[in-house]
């Protein structure tokens, strides 16, 4: 079962609240940052694209720090704040994502 | 005392156990069937049974929109019953001069389930997986502050917390600042989601909660002999108010009168109610002196009711001493549980709809009053009676006690 994140919770048996940021395949970068926009952040498929900027899917501070987090839960690395500005696009957010998913490979 | 001007009440909002909507929960009310249920959030506990509002995370988010990732169930269940009042009201956000909306939406604790997850993972995990949502799911005011910004209604917005009383309280501050003349129209009521693994515990340490785990449904029995305690609910309850000119004046009638509020401390006891329930006699005969009322007048009293041992026999007392004329009494936490924060103004709206259809719901799970309790409880099915005054008591947890007077227009 998984918390209110998505992500499993040993001690936990159940999800408060249903948000469940259903995407299995984590390999795609892109696809995991489309699962979370729209299941968490309930923003239409049809807004999402890789040039559109956080700001102009209207991810205000507070969305951009949770977005961050659900982030590094679902992908194990952690992006850092002036790699998800509100100018930021989803195509700069996966390249970034990317290049940390590659080196915590490379370096155990 | 001077009586005071009545104000208008010119729409309703409810999502309860009983259903989403006002009409659903009157519906479910006047069935008087006991909603409460095992809730899977709380297997393993003591009590783990509760009464739960009947829409998923995911039905909820659906008709809030796209704000929803930011809100709590409490917050979430709070625009929705705002929205059905404001709508009822005939009103439009999109026409409103916002400025003179007030929000004030009584709410006794936040939203403690998303509060302990995010504890245990400060404890599991570390500072960085903490949400940054944790601050806002759990201030008490978020409610309020998310009615206000989707209704865009900029004018004065509380939340008072008078833990069991929270949603009546909210009525008599919205009465009075429409009186002062701080606001055209008030948006108030109460809210609660409260139900968590740790509050229930914490609830059932003190002892306040129903064990009956064979039978749920059954628990919940305001003034009956074997009572046990209440169960635990949750719920929004909006109602919309205006003063009577205003409402006159754009050609909304009234569903009914809020005529006057009663407010008192015991002064006694952070949770045991006063044994000789001063303090809520007052707040009574405060509430019906300001409606220009005397204690005959009273034809029902929707009861606080929670089917706890000592609530109940001290407002069981209370009636028969102050009303002894034997005025009709319902008690809704026998169908919806305990709605905590939001029952005060859950109980007002369905006050209301008993003024206006005539009708009294009965208590749920009740085949007779306890014996000693000189009350006429209302049983098995509704009753039909021509109420023209009623009050609502709510009491909460602090010595809070709170009266309200409603009448027919």
């Amino acid at each position: 079962m998984t918390d209110t994140h998505g992500t499993p919770h040993p001690d936990d048996s159940r999800d408060t609240c249903g948000t469940h940021n259903a995407c299995d395949d984590t390999r795609d970068t892109y696809a995991v940052i489309r699962s979370v926009l729209t299941t968490t952040f309930k923003i239409p498929d049809d807004e999402i694209s890789p040039e559109r900027t956080l700001e102009q899917l209207e991810l205000d501070s507070l969305a951009l720090a949770e977005f961050a987090l659900i982030l590094q839960e679902r992908l194990e690395v952690r992006i850092d704040e002036e790699h998800a500005t509100r100018a930021t696009t989803l195509a700069q957010v996966t390249e970034h994502l990317d290049i940390l998913r590659a080196q915590s490979v490379t370096t155990p | 005392m001077t009586p005071r001007r009545p104000v208008a009440i010119t729409g309703l909002g409810l999502v309860t156990p009983g259903g989403e909507g006002a009409a659903a929960t009157w519906d479910a009310v006047c069935a008087g069937n006991g909603t409460a249920a095992p809730d899977p959030v709380l297997t393993g506990l003591p009590v783990d049974f509760s009464c739960r509002v009947p829409l998923t995370e995911e039905e909820l988010d659906r008709r809030i929109g796209r704000r929803s990732w930011r809100m709590g169930r409490s917050a979430k269940l709070a625009v929705l019953a705002a929205r059905e009042a404001v709508r009822d009201a005939g009103h439009r956000p999109a026409d409103w001069d916002g400025a003179r909306v007030a929000t004030v939406l009584g709410c006794g604790m936040g939203c403690v389930d998303r509060w302990e997850e995010q504890g245990r993972r400060l404890a599991e995990r570390g500072p960085d997986f903490v949400s940054p949502l944790a601050i806002p799911l759990v201030l008490p005011n978020l409610g309020t502050g998310e009615v206000s910004i989707d209704l865009g209604a900029r004018g004065v917005s509380l939340a008072p917390a008078t833990a069991c009383a929270s949603g009546a309280t909210a009525l008599a501050l919205a009465r009075d600042l429409l009186a002062a003349d701080l606001c055209d129209v008030a948006v108030a009521g109460g809210v609660e989601a409260g139900v968590s693994r740790l509050s229930t515990t914490g609830f059932w340490r003190m002892g306040a909660l129903s064990e009956r785990r064979d039978a749920p449904a059954g628990a919940s029995r305001p003034f009956a002999a074997d009572r046990d305690g209440f169960v635990v609910g949750e719920g929004a309850g909006v109602l919309v108010l205006e003063r009577t000119a205003d409402a006159v004046a754009r050609g909304k009638p009234p569903r009914a009168l809020l005529a006057g509020c009663g407010s008192t401390s015991d002064a006694h006891h952070p949770t045991a109610p006063a044994p000789d329930g001063r303090g809520a006699e007052a707040a009574l005969r405060t509430a019906l002196a300001e409606a220009n009322l005397d204690p005959q007048d009273v034809d029902h009293v929707n009861a606080h009711g929670t089917s706890t041992a000592l609530n109940d026999a001290t407002e069981a007392d209370l009636i028969a001493r102050v009303l002894p004329h034997r005025p009709s009494v319902t008690a809704a936490k026998g169908v919806l549980g305990h709605g905590l924060g939001a029952a005060g103004a859950v109980e007002a709206a369905l006050t209301v709809l008993t003024l206006q259809h005539r009708r009294v719901p009965p208590i749920a799970n009740l085949e007779a009053p306890a014996p000693g309790f000189d009350l006429d409880c209302v049983l098995k099915e509704p009753r039909r009676q021509e109420v023209r005054a009623a009050v609502s008591h709510s009491f909460g947890f602090g010595g809070h006690n709170v009266v309200l007077v409603l009448t027919r227009p």
